[in-house]
């Protein structure tokens, strides 16, 4: 078992190298001096040259990509700054640090991954759940076409008719200005609702369809005879050996889902104007912010990694049958 | 035949397909002693399994039965799903055919013996776990107190059929329906399966329904035998009437059919 | 010289664990396995789950590669044969597998089934393609206007006699049945075997006999092979291996063997014979 663990360590590491290389180099080939862009209106030559060289931008390039590496794990030096570890730069508009940045708006989009989450999982394993139960009536088909309405309307649509109609028209709930919780808990919550709503739609309707269909498998299982048979009640069976054999899966596609989100959901922190990682990434990009895209680029590769090795784990945990253990 | 345990009348099963409603049982009727056992021939379409799902309401949904299915003089037929409930498992039980289809992969077979026990005669985890470990060494599984808590796919194929049997077996039925349970298990497996079936069945008392397409095994285990051919009963004797003295032709056919391993081999079919 | 020759043949397959150094599992599933096959015979190859039986036949069919030992066809060694010396060891060798329906293309009729072997073989039926399968499909018992279905039309039984047609298109000299009658019903099942060994009698090609079912092989082969965990612990000629076999193994095999009641059967045999 440790053999996997440490295996599947390496090929993180790996990877995330990997991902680090390939956007450095492209942000390298694409963006604009970034010597030009920091000095701004009022520039002189003299000047974007001494920027190019605390930035180090007239080495080569790999070396660059091993300083910026080096920044992470023990801290760089720009002429006289010293910027600790884990150093991800400055950004190029604002000169705050990078990392500073990330730690202040990470906890707002985990915020709205959690807080959907529990909306879609919720919604969706129960309706999906129901409409298996009840395959073939009315209900099963219109939760189902309901399902496939909801995961087709795109997300930034729902956002902006859902803030006009509730923020605008009917004021039932302001603007979300995404407090922290403990300073004011009601304004939290009239905040995030509505990003947790419009992301959890789209989930809710495709976890709906997918568990459905997982527990219509294992309503034909022979196991499922089996319970029926052995004349358990009703709530036992369907929990035991409907439900929990179907939700194996669906836990694995959540955990991927989840730590997607994690690395920001742009256009809905966009839309609600919420101060997170994926306002942090739209921003950046519309204005090149190159050691800022770089973060966010990274945050979110090693989220989706981690998050793979995880639902790897949890996997052999949620089926007996993959355990490598012996017997 | 008042003392019969069991006892069906014109069973009909009807199931919906998509050309419209099918018989697959036609009229069968049989009866079954206190610990006797009913061997139930056929090949596959004749509907003996179909009439093993029909005695405890496990058929498949838009299915009609008439009839009547009375054990202990009880009319099974037209009883409510909550009220079959208290029936299966406890007064008659089934063993199927695949048996690692048929035991849920994700949870032990301790627990799986322990929740049927508990949901018949209740008590707490503890108990229901002690009765788990003696119905596994009953039926043979060597290291009982361990193996209890492992799951199916570390058994073998005749052992997970062994922990089906333990399972069924465990609230003491009237009534053991086994639905092809050694037809898909190894040769001397299944000659394990089936002194283990007769072992428990004299030691307990209980009445068994055996199913399979197999006529040289009904031969060995089985009082009396029904042959079904397509839905309908064409047979229905004692044992050694069926087989000495078949009266419908799709039983003498089968007999025919059936290869032999013994004394001469038929001269119509000898090799060169 | 035997039609085939099989000599010492070991597979072992190899497992690689997961992770990233781990120990490799090496399973035998045939271990050190000999044989020969005379034309006209008919061997049975039986055991039980495990035992390599099956492996055996796919290498017998050079469907597998050994790894360690020899198959001959007709004194030519072709275990490692590919390319041209493969395709004519095909012409000769033709298998017929356990279940039809996924061992024929069901996109194709029957009539593309059973002549594909000719077109892989580049041979072209004088009389067209047509006349050739329906000629071989009344010859295995089956309608020759179905010419133009698809497989999932056919019962069992008669999906396999389609698969029987095709393995028989290129007029082979050996035909391994791989399970070819386990699973059908007993009737049917009795019907296919009187098949195989009426083209047999017809044709006069060799059968392997793959199965687990002791009494299906005593009806068809002549010699018996039986296997037990990778290895053959008995092989003698049919009579012998069942009425008075050497090995323990197969003795534990024949006992476990249910039988109908042989009073029972005697007086309903004596009552037949009577009417």
């Amino acid at each position: 078992m440790t053999r996997y663990v440490l295996g599947r360590v390496v090929g993180v590491v790996f990877i995330l190298l990997a991902v680090c290389l390939f956007t450095y180099l492209i942000f390298f080939k694409l963006s604009p001096d970034p010597a030009v862009m920091i000095c701004g209106k009022t520039c002189t030559p003299e000047r974007i040259d001494s920027i190019r060289d605390v930035l180090g931008l007239n080495q080569p390039i790999l070396t660059q990509f091993w300083e910026f590496l080096k920044g992470i794990f023990v801290g760089r030096d720009y002429g006289s700054v010293h910027c600790s570890a884990p150093c991800l730069g400055y950004s190029f508009q604002t000169n705050e640090s990078v990392w500073t940045m990330i730690t202040a708006r990470l906890p707002v989009s985990i915020t709205v991954a959690v807080g959907a989450a529990v909306l879609w999982l919720l919604a969706g394993v129960i309706g999906g759940l129901i409409s298996a139960i009840k395959q073939g009536t009315w209900w099963d088909r219109t939760a189902m076409g309901l399902a496939l309405g909801g995961v087709s309307v795109p997300n930034y649509v729902l956002a902006l008719v859902l803030q006009f109609v509730l923020v605008v028209k009917l004021q039932v709930l302001p603007f979300p200005s995404a407090p922290a919780f403990a300073d004011n808990p009601m304004l939290w919550f009239e905040s995030y609702i509505m990003p947790w709503t419009v992301l959890a739609v789209g989930y809710a309707c495709l976890y709906a369809r997918l568990t459905r269909a997982n527990v219509i498998d294992t309503l034909g299982e022979n196991y499922f005879r089996t319970a029926r048979a052995k004349g358990l009640s009703r709530v036992l069976i369907m929990r035991r050996h409907a439900l929990r054999p179907a939700l194996t899966p669906i836990t694995t596609i959540f955990g991927m889902d989840f730590a997607g989100l994690l690395g920001g959901a742009l256009i809905t922190e966009t839309v609600f104007g919420l101060n997170g990682i994926g306002k942090m990434a739209a921003d950046s990009i519309a204005k090149n912010d190159q050691p800022v895209i770089m973060a966010v680029t990274l945050l979110a590769a090693f989220f989706v990694v981690i998050g793979n090795v995880v639902v790897d784990l949890v996997y052999t945990a949620l089926d007996p049958r993959v355990r490598v253990t012996s017997t | 035949m008042t003392d019969d345990l069991f006892v069906v009348e014109d069973l009909t099963v009807t199931l919906p397909t998509g050309r419209g409603p099918v018989d697959v049982v036609k009229n069968v009727s049989f009866t079954v002693g206190r610990d006797d056992t009913l061997g139930i021939v056929g090949e596959s379409g004749s509907g003996k399994s179909m009439t093993a799902l029909a005695v405890l309401g496990l058929l498949p949904r838009g299915a009609q039965t008439t009839g009547s299915i009375r054990l202990d003089g009880a009319e099974l037929l037209g009883q409510s799903d909550r009220e079959l409930r208290s029936v299966r498992g406890n007064l008659i039980s089934m063993v199927f055919q695949d048996p690692l289809s048929s035991l849920n992969p994700y949870y032990t077979v301790g627990l799986q013996i322990e929740e049927m026990y508990r949901a018949h005669r209740g008590g707490s985890r503890r108990a229901a776990h002690r009765v788990a470990i003696e119905a596994l060494e009953r039926v043979g599984i060597p290291d009982p107190g361990r193996r209890v808590d492992h799951y199916p796919h570390q058994f073998s194929g005749g052992q997970r059929q062994r922990i089906m049997i333990a399972m069924a077996l465990c609230c003491s039925p009237s009534l053991l329906i086994a639905d092809e349970p050694t037809t898909a298990l190894d040769v001397t497996v299944q000659a394990q399966i089936l002194e283990l079936l007769a072992e428990l069945q004299s030691t307990t008392g209980t009445g068994m329904i055996f199913i399979t397409h197999d006529l040289a095994v009904i031969s060995s285990i089985a009082q009396r035998v029904l042959v079904m051919c397509e839905g309908d009963a064409v047979e229905y004797g004692t044992a050694e009437q069926v087989f000495s003295d078949p009266r419908h032709d799709y039983t003498r056919t089968l007999l025919d059919a059936v290869p032999r391993i013994d004394d001469e081999v038929p001269s119509e079919s000898r090799a060169g | 010289m035997s039609l085939l020759e099989v000599r010492e043949v070991t597979k072992e397959f190899v497992s690689r664990g997961d992770g990233v150094m781990a120990r490799k599992a090496v399973f035998t599933a045939v271990d050190n396995v000999s044989f020969e096959v005379e034309l006209g015979e008919t061997l049975a190859i039986v055991g039980e789950s495990g035992s390599g039986k099956s492996t055996t036949a796919r290498i017998a069919a050079r469907l597998l590669e050994p790894t360690q030992g020899t198959v001959s066809f007709d004194g030519e060694d072709v275990t490692r044969a590919s390319g041209k010396q493969l395709a004519r060891f095909r012409n000769n060798v033709q298998v017929v597998f356990q279940d039809p329906f996924s061992s024929l293309n069901p996109r194709y009729t029957v009539e593309r089934i059973i002549t594909a072997p000719l077109t892989y073989q580049g041979i072209v039926p004088a009389g067209g393609r047509r006349a050739f399968a329906q000629e071989l499909m009344e010859r295995v018992g089956l309608n020759p206007d179905h010419c133009q279905r698809y497989p999932a039309q056919f019962s069992g039984g008669q999906a396999q006699r389609i698969g029987i047609a095709r393995a028989l298109a290129v007029n082979p000299k050996l035909v391994i049945c791989d399970e070819a009658v386990s699973a059908l019903d007993v009737s049917i099942q009795a019907q296919v075997l009187e098949l195989l060994m009426r083209l047999q009698r017809e044709s006069g090609f060799s059968y392997i006999f793959i199965a687990h079912d002791l009494a299906v092989v005593r009806q068809i082969s002549q010699r018996v092979a039986v296997m037990n965990k990778g290895r053959i612990v008995e092989l003698g000629s049919r009579d012998q291996v069942f009425a008075e076999p050497r090995d323990d193994y197969t003795k534990t095999l024949l006992a476990a063997v249910p039988r109908i009641n042989p009073e029972w059967d005697r007086k309903r045999r004596l009552a037949k014979e009577a009417r």
